[in-house]
């Protein structure tokens, strides 16, 4: 019937060409890490790299014959994707991957847009983004807000020297001082706790 | 009774309507049989005659005048819709809203839209993750 359950978005696409669509942005998210695009894209994609990552940790003949059906460039691939990301992977149950909305692209293009990126990857953008939160808080002396201190945990918790690791970051973004340079306490129009 | 009514109507219709008579209703063949009939059956009193004789001369003259009341009876706009006022009423209601679901960005302090990455922070941390990345490799 129509307007009936929708199982997946269509993208505005044939069933071949959204099947491309999606094995190309993959395919970038496991080369790169992270990828930008839009929100329903990045959504659609997230299911297909975690299924992916699914078949990386399986390890199998069969899993592997699947995963090179999927990716692009297999030859590159396939060794990261069953050495590197299987092994970062192996303790966590699912939730491989996390979208997070940005600003629009442009001016003129008001879509939604995101960013797909790996957990625990190098270019884990809520793992630096809580540091810097940390950082700023302890540079005005403040106490951490309970979602900065949950995304904390969220975000050291199966990652190798998590906290060790967090820590390291902190530091290095802490000399980046986001804030501005006169983002000391005494600019600061709010004020320090302490 | 009857009759003579409807003789009578058949006999006006001409009068009043002379353009849809005269091509309507002349040429189709069926049309043409049925005047024929009613011509016959009007061989009837003499008053009657003179009922469908004093129509019959004046719808000559509106037939004549037709094609000028054509051009002055109908309502039209006097002047074109300007392009602001159709803008006006093609847009109205259709203003862009203020945006309210605004916080601070808990890394920099800077106004982001809620539940969306600050784009100044966004691009300083991937800017320096991305170098970070490029310098193990």
């Amino acid at each position: 019937m129509a307007g009936g359950l929708v199982k997946y978005r269509h993208l505005s696409r044939k069933s071949s060409h959204r099947q491309a669509l999606l094995r190309n942005l993959v395919t970038a998210l496991v080369q790169h890490e992270s990828v930008r695009t839009t929100w329903p894209k990045a959504k659609e994609t997230q299911r297909l790299a975690e299924k992916l990552i699914t078949l990386a940790k399986r390890n199998n003949e069969t899993s592997r014959r699947k995963a090179t059906g999927i990716l692009f460039t297999p030859h590159d691939l396939l060794p990261k994707l069953f050495g590197e990301l299987r092994l970062r992977y192996a303790s966590r149950p699912g939730g491989y991957t996390r979208v997070l909305r940005t600003e629009p692209k442009s001016r003129y293009d008001q879509g939604d847009s995101a960013i797909l990126e790996l957990v625990d990857g190098p270019k884990d953008l809520r793992f630096a983004m809580t540091a810097a939160t940390v950082a700023r808080d302890q540079r005005l002396g403040r106490s951490h807000n309970p979602i900065t201190l949950l995304n904390r945990q969220k975000v050291t918790r199966f990652r190798p020297g998590g906290q060790a690791a967090f820590d390291e970051m902190v530091k290095k973004v802490g000399a980046l001082r986001l804030g501005g340079k006169g983002a000391g306490p005494q600019n600061e129009g709010e004020a320090p706790a302490s | 009774m009857a009759a003579l009514q409807q003789l009578r109507i058949a006999s006006f219709f001409p009068s009043l309507f002379p353009r849809i008579a005269s091509t309507s209703f002349q040429p189709s063949f069926r049309s043409t049989v049925l005047y024929a009939q009613h011509a016959q059956e009007s061989r009837l009193p003499s008053v009657t005659d003179l009922a469908i004789a004093i129509p019959a001369a004046i719808s000559q003259i509106p037939s004549l005048l037709g094609d000028i009341w054509e051009g002055i009876l109908r309502a039209v706009p006097k002047k074109k819709t300007s392009h602001m006022k159709k803008r006006h009423r093609l847009l109205a209601g259709k203003a862009l809203k203020d945006v309210t679901s605004l916080n601070k960005c808990p890394a920099c302090g800077g106004i982001k839209k809620m539940h969306t990455l600050c784009s100044n922070c966004m691009g300083r941390l991937g800017g320096m993750l991305e170098r970070d990345l490029k310098q193990k490799a």
